[in-house]
């Protein structure tokens, strides 16, 4: 690590702390395996058309435990310790304080992911990407998107109670509505609109292919764009620093490019 | 509000307000290149908002604020070559080691880290523990040791000595000494008056938010009411004898010692000797102590 850029050091740092604390650990990797195996052995045997979707479901799943559960409080609680004075003060840019969490939570899922995707064919008879660049394409999507919401979640909350909570604003109707469980075509028109302002909503799209998955795609990467980028506006170094709550609205935008797609 | 360079921390006219809470409410004060100076005032006065803000940390409400002739709300990275903070609360990632934390910190700087400063700090045999593991006063030790390893020119510190036991303040009293005769400017907040009155060069009083004083310790306490005390034991007990009398000086004997009470303890001294010498005694011991800096803080903070 001697000639390491600090950067790189920094997001080593983060990875290393997603393995050693417990909490992180559980929300990374503990969690969303455990709910993998079952559901993969349970759904499995119930609802045989499971296995289409299961490796992509199961992705979409870990993911926001990493970025919705995980991070937001981490960071939150990072930010009330003092750890981002600390970053302010002796001299670790914003931008770093935020990207090397996003950068090390998806080498986590990276790992957990392949281990989905392996067990998830070889163990559980699930059905393999066909498409793999799509596959890729919808994982980075996916990735970027719950990156972006899981920041936002991190710079807007005042509280790591309040992190939980909004993030569970997300994380629970994605799961009920998202198409991980079931076929998104047996959802009433209502609750299919609702859902598609949801990033998991449009992550499966592009995981199952069909009629306009490029669409969900693309505003996956305008969503995930604008949310980092809207972070960065409303990062704040100290949790005592006043800043107006109506500019907080901002972070709602992100969800625009997801409400456009319902008109498209 | 340039001074060709002269201070290393330029205030002027700043404010903060909280809400409708005007923590400080216009002040003015300079640090000097290569002094140490002091911000004293209790709790609630205004001090962690001040250096807060020279910090970077927060943006004054009115005024200006200049570090190393910086904007320290605007250039907190080019700040941070130069300028060592101690915070008050300082977090570090719970699970980096102190020789991580070190590290962490100086690539950032864009500097090789100075393990060096570890041991200097007595932290040599904990390089490999997490920061989790360490005591509140290693963590504090971890703190100075990442604001001085980069030999900056100005080191700001909060309370550096915060319950720290006797040999550790010692320490860091002997490092700030020596930082001091390096040429580093040193800005210290503190509660314990006796270590201001050791180490600073001046001194500033926020009281409510505006300066109550400001000055050297000695000047500070020589503008208080309080009475300087004079002791003195003479060879053949001359001033126990004859209980002289002197203008605005009260006398009390305890043992061989005559302790005298004196708002002018220059000329009373020397009126003393006089009288000593015309009796034909001699002093054994003569001792002058002016009043401590924490007495004449009372004081300022009582409103006297």
């Amino acid at each position: 690590m001697m000639n390491m850029h600090p950067f790189i050091r920094h997001t080593a740092i983060e990875f290393r702390a997603g393995v050693r604390e417990k909490s992180l650990l559980l929300m990374n990797y503990l969690f969303p395996m455990i709910f993998f195996v079952l559901m993969a052995a349970l759904m499995g045997g119930i609802n045989p058309l499971f296995k289409e979707t299961m490796i992509p479901a199961m992705i979409v799943f870990a993911v926001m435990c990493s970025y919705l559960l995980a991070m937001p409080s981490s960071m939150v609680a990072a930010r009330e310790s003092g750890l981002y004075r600390s970053y302010r003060i002796n001299g670790v840019p914003s931008w770093a304080g935020m990207a090397a969490p996003v950068l090390a939570n998806a080498a986590h899922m990276v790992l957990v992911s392949a281990i989905i995707t392996v067990a998830g064919v070889l163990v559980f008879g699930g059905q393999a990407p066909k498409d793999w660049p799509r596959f890729a394409l919808g994982w980075f999507g996916l990735v970027g998107a719950m990156a972006g919401a899981g920041l936002l979640v991190s710079v807007v909350a005042t509280s790591t109670r309040a992190a939980t909570l909004l993030a569970q604003l997300i994380y629970i109707p994605s799961i009920v509505l998202g198409g991980l469980m079931t076929p998104p075509d047996v959802l009433p028109s209502a609750l299919s609109r609702v859902a598609a302002i949801f990033p998991a909503t449009h992550a499966m799209r592009v995981f199952r292919g069909g009629e306009g998955w490029w669409l969900s795609a693309l505003a996956l990467a305008v969503s995930a764009a604008a949310a980092m980028w809207i972070s960065l506006v409303l990062y704040e170094w100290d949790p005592k620093n006043e800043r107006p709550s109506r500019r907080k609205i901002l972070a709602l935008a992100p969800l625009l490019p997801f409400l456009a797609t319902m008109f498209m | 509000m340039s001074d060709g360079g002269i201070s290393a921390i330029s205030v002027a006219g700043f404010k903060k307000n909280y809400g409708a809470v005007q923590a400080v409410r216009g002040i003015e004060f300079g640090v000097r290149r290569g002094e140490i100076l002091a911000l004293l005032g209790p709790n609630g006065a205004g001090k962690t908002s001040t250096l807060e803000c020279i910090e970077g940390l927060r943006r004054p409400d009115a005024g200006t604020i200049s570090v190393l002739g910086m904007d320290p709300a605007h250039d907190a990275v080019r700040l941070a070559r130069r300028v060592g903070v101690q915070l008050q609360s300082q977090g570090l990632p719970s699970s980096m080691t102190v020789k991580e934390a070190l590290e962490f910190f100086s690539r950032y700087r864009g500097l090789k880290p100075e393990f060096g400063v570890a041991t200097t700090l007595g932290l040599e045999s904990k390089m490999n523990a997490q920061v989790s593991g360490l005591s509140v006063g290693q963590q504090r030790r971890l703190a100075l040791a990442l604001a001085i390893q980069h030999t900056p020119e100005l080191v700001i510190l909060d309370e550096p000595t915060a319950g720290l036991d006797v040999e550790t303040r010692d320490t860091l009293h002997e490092i700030m000494a020596e930082l001091r005769n390096r040429g580093t400017t040193i800005l210290l907040a503190t509660h314990d008056m006796a270590e201001a009155e050791k180490l600073a060069d001046r001194v500033v009083v926020i009281v409510e938010g505006k300066i109550a004083a400001a000055g050297t310790p000695r000047e500070i306490t020589a503008g208080g009411s309080k009475l300087t005390k004079v002791s003195i034991s003479t060879r053949d007990g001359a001033v126990l004898r004859e209980k002289p009398t002197f203008n605005d000086v009260s006398f009390t004997f305890d043992g061989e010692y005559a302790l005298c009470l004196t708002p002018e303890p220059g000329k009373f001294v020397r009126d003393l000797l006089v009288w000593v010498d015309s009796q034909g005694d001699e002093i054994v011991d003569l001792r002058v102590e002016r009043p401590s800096l924490e007495e004449r803080f009372l004081e300022i903070v009582r409103g006297k």
